[in-house]
């Protein structure tokens, strides 16, 4: 097996669980998500010549998913007006004490769903890939602020959603 | 709290909530030393860290068995497919004559729809498949199956290959079973065929049927023919769901 190959097939072990949890989480389809994930790394063996830094692999094949998932829709260039954090960040004091241990995965997934794409894909890539705002930048072509913005929003959006869902008046709402 | 603490927590807050990776072992040193001395920082980083674990937890799906393995065959079937294109394109002319042949026999036998020739066509393409030897898993072979309204039971028999095919630009499922004498392929393709019975298919080599399932067409192929009924009795015994 030429290094060429070896390296491929270390990227195909390393990386296909986080591309498929995020392919899932862009395409919510477990098959699409595998196709995504498939095409990702005929892609990417296709242009893995292009590839100079071995440590630039992940994002890279994030990015390439990414761009597989957007073929399948027209994008649509709904940018939010992004404002300044300063306000934000000062009530987040307030909910310093909140304890989201107990929170069920279902829960979670759904609040999630409820967060407009643009501010929780950010989010979902720091979370599953583990990557810096910088590196969420280069993966969503955007600039590194808004992906800071973004991730902000998206924590502050899932916190409320949590929040209502677990207050007694929720509960009543549930049961009525 | 004097303003110089105030506005460095509210910086580093303002880091842990839109970039925590920063404020990791790795992360700014500023940073790392403030949330050391400020305890309500450091409480705020422990939470938010304890809420970065469950949202971690939330979006980790299950990913289906052998994702890994399916990738790298489906590469080596590309990688294959190359090869052969560039080291067997003088045998083209040869091929085609005996496809025309396979073609004219399944014409002159059964009329059948214009998709035989390109399901045999395929199996010829990928005769190779025919030697793999390794076992593929019910879950792998339900995972392939699903979309495609099919879920198939332990009774089904030892699967040895489970891929996608492109056919007709569509993408399928190429399975291969372990036959009584010979490999049976069983294809399954998104396109419903224009018959609503059992169309049996034959070239030089192959004996084979087509069928409809709910969502698409089903193909059986098998070099022979006794291990062909006797996968397709397994069907008819419902042990393969039309789901």
């Amino acid at each position: 097996m030429s290094t060429k190959e070896q390296g491929f097939e270390s990227m195909v072990h390393a990386y296909s669980k986080d591309l498929y949890r995020y392919g899932y989480w862009l395409s919510k389809d477990s098959a699409i998500a595998e196709d995504l994930v498939q095409e990702t790394f005929l892609r990417a063996w296709r242009a893995i010549d292009s590839l100079n830094d071995a440590k630039a692999a992940k994002s890279w094949l994030f990015t390439i998913l990414r761009r597989e998932n957007a073929r399948r829709f027209e994008k649509k260039s709904a940018q939010a007006e992004l404002t300044s954090l300063d306000d934000e960040v000062i009530e987040m004091f307030a909910v310093v004490d909140d304890d989201f241990a107990s929170m069920d995965n279902m829960a979670v997934r759904s609040a999630l769903r409820q967060i407009p794409a643009s501010y929780a894909e950010p989010l979902v890539l720091q979370v599953i890939g583990g990557y810096s705002c910088d590196e969420i930048a280069t993966i969503i072509d955007a600039k590194p602020g808004a992906v800071m913005t973004r991730v902000f929003r998206a924590r502050q959006k899932l916190r409320a959603i949590l929040e209502e869902e677990d207050s007694p008046s929720a509960s009543l709402r549930v049961v009525k | 709290m004097d303003d110089h603490i105030e506005v460095n927590c509210l910086t580093v807050r303002r880091l842990i909530n839109s970039d925590i990776s920063q404020c990791s072992s790795e992360g700014n040193s500023e940073v790392l030393q403030h949330i050391a001395n400020c305890p309500a920082c450091k409480s705020f980083l422990e939470k938010q860290l304890k809420f970065n674990a469950v949202l971690k937890k939330a979006v980790e799906v299950d990913v289906p068995d052998g994702l890994a393995s399916r990738i790298l065959v489906e590469h080596k079937l590309n990688q294959t497919k190359e090869i052969k294109k560039k080291k067997y394109s003088w045998s083209a002319i040869a091929a085609s004559v005996v496809m025309v042949f396979a073609v004219a026999t399944v014409t002159t036998l059964q009329s059948p729809p214009a998709i035989a020739d390109v399901i045999l066509e395929h199996v010829h393409d990928e005769m190779w498949i025919l030697e793999d030897k390794r076992h593929v898993t019910l879950e792998s072979l339900n995972q392939l199956l699903k979309p495609h309204g099919i879920k198939a039971d332990e009774n089904i028999g030892y699967a040895t290959h489970a891929g996608h095919c492109i056919i007709q630009g569509k993408r399928g499922v190429h399975i291969v079973f372990a036959g009584e004498n010979a490999p049976v392929t069983l294809i399954v393709f998104p396109e419903l065929l224009d018959r609503s019975k059992p169309v049996k298919i034959s070239d030089s080599v192959f004996t084979g049927v087509l069928m409809n399932t709910k969502k698409g067409t089903l193909a059986l192929i098998s070099e022979d023919k006794l291990s062909l009924e006797k996968f397709e009795e397994r069907l008819q015994s419902s042990l393969m769901t039309f789901i």
